[in-house]
């Protein structure tokens, strides 16, 4: 089963990804900010990441920024879940890595949609 | 409520909304601390996000129109003042409202609707209106707003004679209006009288009222809280009504009432005669120009129809409409036609039809994969920019996942080998290729414009804030998991009946041995029952824990209050809290919060002079309100010191001595110190005059009486135009109760140990009988004197013992000792308090049982209704 991280600081949208990205079949991990994802990315072998982007800590840019820098560890994708808000700031975003973005509510069929296509799981 | 999404919803938007107000507190005294003006936004956005996942527009509206706002405190375009503050904090008030109207129903009541949208709306209008593009988004929403909250208020419950009446003023030619007030909960102590205000409402046609939230049980009422809302119709104009709600402005709305809103026929639409020449003729009359008979015919026809007629309404409508013809034309044919087809009436306001959706065929490549195609075009453009190999390569590396993965998911066997072969070739220093093929494999027709808009020049910007922050990783993320404490209770009342259960065991083991005469099986139980009795009582320490919360959660609602009333009273405070990290159980520190409340409203109002008449004292200006908590014993105190005038003892004994609550010679002896504790006397009140706060007409007695129920007490002390101390004393938890057990008639009893003062022993001689009532004298002191087993009408005599002496209890029951004659004392024990429930709950004199560790039942009696029963 292909392994997602889940990052975000609002346990209601880690509960409601989560949710989405277990019933499309995948197996999902949590971190409450970038400091833990990137701890855990260190040990453990994603296949996608779904990073919120204000966070306390250490945000969304700088865990991507972190997971880019780093040597030796697998540089899955990156989607970023972003605010109507916050998208005219995406170009910072791709800037320092990440692979996509996606607005705030993600809606449940479109989310696992871009889960499957970014990991490579089979595409309804 | 089921659904574990909306429960986590809410758990964590409480933790923020608390959050969020700490914040704003300390901000008023720092408002340039850009940290936290940062946490504020985040956290305010951070709600906002989770309020989108459901479907609460209002809310969510103004959680954005309030991160709006923190976002240009947060980037210093507008100064953090206490204006901002004042209406931030308002706003969470009614986002938390919201929270806990959908934690008891599932929905948000349509009051917290209007003031949600109104405080969004003030918020905008106050600090978001410029002319940025962005801003004039924001500002075309309310308009339509006001819209969608005409259409909430459905005016079928406006009875039909009212709605005529207003349907005649607009005739007429007056603008009829739609007042929704809400008086805000305080309302009382501004010297508002909103039901005096809205009766005299200038052209008022129609009210009425209702309660925007239930009534609670009537123990947790606050009546001083106006719960009421009003809605009113009116045809005055708009000036004169803002006139007259002119200091309420901000809690009324007022709305334009279209006239054709208010003409709803209603009735019974079966049954009745059946005039089916009548809405024929009435065209042709109508056409014709024909009033009067037109008119004639109405009126006979609803002096012949039964009054409770949908058809008969129409015709009352029409009957009013026709005097105002021929501008009423229109609706009266609406009105006619409704009668054929007996639907609501259609006054011309129809909806446009919706377009048929175009059928598209399945394009070659999903959308959603030509999105995430072109976010790796953007990103591969953004890679030139970047120097360092390491990063340039591991980017690299995730486009190229990305696209790979997005071909295997779509089963594109043939791209895909293509595509890999050429990721082959790609290296850092060279991926023109790669973003040429992309651009000629799939460039032709991308989809999303979304995304490129997003990477045109012109509207990007990249955000000051500092990404680079230094973070150490040696930080550790301490894991909490947050339970419903419904979930809690539960665990506790488990374990407690796992302890019962648990108890059988030893007799079990005697019942072997002694009955089937089998001692190894006794043994085998009795050390099995050592393991079991380890591992409950761990698990009773365990939960004991976990019950435990610091006072903080109490506390951190006090700076707050005390901002709020300060300014209220015009009044200088500084509170210090000290020691918020003490803990004690959930629901012990739960009891607090009300006397706590009381007391600091009094020390607000009674202690705290004005900043003038401190500075004629010598004093500082600005008065100094200490809330602290710390442990003492298996106590947590709770003491809240002010340095203000302090209680005038002699005021107290003679306001005592003249409401009769002392003796004359009382009054003579008493210490300064016995009479400042008179305050928590029944029936005394402190104020010279009810004033606006505290001078509600309860006063520390309910304090002491709140208090006393869980088992604490609460003492004061002070010092003229010094100090005031009020300590708090409360168990640390109220789950284990000690008791001392006595016994009576051969029947074991449990006293709580709060109330115990001391065992004696008397002898019968000293037992005196006053007026019919007997007493003694214990250290210098009159004791009242009963017969347990007279109070417990148990018909039997107290035992003496070898001595000729009774055992007496002397119990302290609302500060007076009374004297108990048991006839034997035993040992003290912990128990866990199980309150009667069902019948046996009307016996008051018991506060409940306990099971012993032999399986026994105790009663544990309740030493103050036990003194009651005296009285009977």
């Amino acid at each position: 089963m292909k392994k997602i991280l889940v990052v975000d600081d609002a346990a209601t949208v880690r509960m409601y990804h989560k949710k989405i990205i277990e019933n499309a079949g995948f197996e999902v991990e949590e971190a409450v900010n970038g400091l833990e994802a990137f701890e855990k990315a260190l040990i453990n072998d994603y296949d996608l990441y779904i990073v919120d982007i204000n966070m306390p800590k250490l945000d969304g840019y700088s865990f991507v920024k972190k997971l880019r820098e780093t040597e030796n560890i697998r540089q899955s994708p990156v989607i970023m879940v972003t605010t109507e808000a916050e998208e005219k700031d995406m170009d910072k975003a791709f800037e320092e890595g990440a692979n996509f973005y996606i607005v705030k509510p993600v809606k449940p069929e479109e989310f696992s949609k871009y889960c499957k296509l970014l990991t490579g799981v089979s595409y309804e | 409520m089921s659904n574990p999404l909306i429960e986590q919803f809410i758990i964590e938007s409480r933790d923020y909304l608390q959050r969020i107000g700490e914040i704003l507190i300390v901000l008023e005294e720092n408002g340039e601390d850009k940290n936290l003006l940062n946490e504020l936004f985040r956290l305010v956005h951070t709600l906002k996000g989770n309020s989108g996942l459901f479907d609460f527009p209002s809310m969510t509206k103004l959680l954005h129109a309030s991160e709006d706002l923190m976002n240009l405190v947060r980037e210093g375009t507008i100064p953090y003042s206490s204006d901002i503050a004042d209406l931030l904090l308002e706003a969470m008030d009614i986002v938390s409202i919201i929270i806990d109207e959908i934690k008891d129903s599932g929905s948000i009541s349509h009051n917290s609707i209007q003031l949600a949208e109104k405080k969004a709306k003030e918020i905008k209008e106050k600090f978001l209106k410029s002319p940025e593009k962005r801003e004039q988004k924001i500002e075309e929403k309310p308009e339509k707003k006001e819209e969608i909250a005409e259409k909430i208020f459905d005016f079928s419950v406006i009875p039909e004679e009212f709605r005529i009446k207003a349907v005649k003023e607009a005739l007429k030619g007056k603008k009829i209006i739609l007042i929704q007030y809400g008086p805000e909960a305080e309302c009382f102590y501004k010297g508002e009288d909103p039901l005096y205000l809205v009766r005299n409402t200038p052209e008022l046609i129609w009210v009425r009222s209702y309660l925007r939230e239930e009534i609670p049980d009537p123990s947790l009422m606050d009546i001083y809280q106006c719960i009421t809302n009003f809605e009113l119709l009116s045809s005055a104009n708009k000036e004169e009504l803002s006139e007259h709600f002119k200091y309420v402005l901000d809690q009324v709305k007022f709305f334009d009432v279209e006239p054709t809103d208010l003409i709803i026929p209603e009735g019974e639409k079966n049954g009745g005669p059946v005039y089916e020449d009548f809405v024929s003729d009435a065209i042709k009359y109508l056409e014709e120009n024909n009033v009067q008979t037109f008119k004639n015919a109405v009126k006979s026809l609803i002096e012949l129809s039964s009054s409770e007629l949908y058809f008969t309404s129409v015709l009352r409508w029409i009957e009013l409409l026709i005097d105002y013809l021929p501008k009423t034309k229109n609706i009266i044919e609406a009105l006619l036609q409704s009668l054929e087809t007996m639907t609501p009436p259609k006054f011309g306001l129809e909806k446009e039809p919706t377009l048929p959706q175009k059928k598209e065929e399945k394009p070659e490549f999903p959308e959603e994969f030509l999105k995430i195609l072109n976010s790796q075009k953007i990103v591969l453009e953004k890679l030139k920019t970047i120097e360092n190999n390491i990063i340039k390569t591991n980017i690299l590396q995730s486009i190229i996942s990305s696209i790979e993965n997005g071909l295997m998911s779509l089963k594109k066997t043939e791209i895909l080998n293509e595509f890999q072969e050429l990721s082959q070739k790609t290296s850092p220093k060279d991926f023109k290729l790669l973003k040429k093929w992309i651009e000629t494999k799939f460039g032709f027709s991308l989809p999303s414009e979304k995304v490129d808009e997003t990477v045109s020049p012109e509207i990007t910007f990249t955000s000051t804030e500092s990404q680079e922050k230094e973070v150490s990783l040696s930080h550790t993320i301490s894991k909490v998991l947050k339970v419903d404490e419904t979930k809690i209770d539960r665990l506790m009342n488990l374990i407690g009946e796992f302890v019962v259960a648990k108890n059988s065991l030893p007799y079990l083991a005697q019942k072997a041995d002694n009955f089937y005469g089998i001692s190894e099986l006794s043994k085998e139980i009795k050390a099995q029952y050592s393991v079991l009795n380890r591992i409950s009582e761990e698990m009773q320490d365990a939960i004991m824990q976990i019950r435990m919360v610091p006072v903080s959660t109490v506390f951190q609602r006090f700076p707050r209050l005390v901002r709020d009333l300060s300014k209220k009273l015009n009044k200088k405070v500084k509170l210090v809290i000290e020691g918020e990290e003490t803990e004690a159980d959930k629901n012990v520190i739960e009891s607090l919060s009300d006397p706590l409340i009381h007391i600091i409203r009094n020390s607000l109002d009674h202690g705290i002079e004005t900043p003038e008449e401190r500075i004629s004292k010598g004093k500082p200006e600005t008065g100094t309100i200490i809330l602290k908590a710390k442990h003492e014993a298996d106590h947590v105190l709770i003491e809240v010191i002010d340095d203000g005038k302090g209680i005038d003892a002699e005021k107290i004994k003679l306001k005592a001595y003249q409401k009769g609550l002392i003796t004359e010679e009382q009054f003579e002896k008493m210490k300064e110190n016995e009479a400042i504790n008179l305050i928590f006397l029944p029936g005394f009140s402190t104020a010279e005059s009810a004033t606006d706060l505290s001078g509600r007409g309860v006063g520390m007695d309910v304090v002491r009486t709140a208090v006393e129920k869980f088992g604490g007490s609460v003492r004061v002390q002070s010092v003229i135009n010094k100090r005031t101390t009020i300590t708090l004393s409360l168990p640390l938890s109220m789950a284990v109760s000690h008791v001392m057990i006595i016994e009576s008639a051969k029947e074991k009893y449990g006293v709580p140990m709060e109330s115990v003062v001391e065992t004696v022993r008397i002898s019968k001689q000293k037992i005196k009988r006053v007026k019919g009532k007997m007493t003694t004298v214990l250290r210098n002191k009159i004791v009242p004197i009963f017969y347990l087993n007279d109070l417990l009408e148990i018909n039997k005599p107290h035992v003496i013992n070898e001595e000729g002496k009774y055992a007496l209890l002397v119990l302290s029951v609302k500060g007076e000792l009374t004297g108990v004659v048991v006839d034997k004392f035993h040992e003290t024990a912990d128990i866990i308090l199980k309150p009667f429930t069902g019948f046996l709950a009307n016996m008051k004199v018991f506060a409940g049982t306990a099971i012993m560790g032999d399986g026994s039942v105790l009663l544990i009696i309740n030493p103050k209704e036990l003194i009651n029963a005296s009285r009977i």
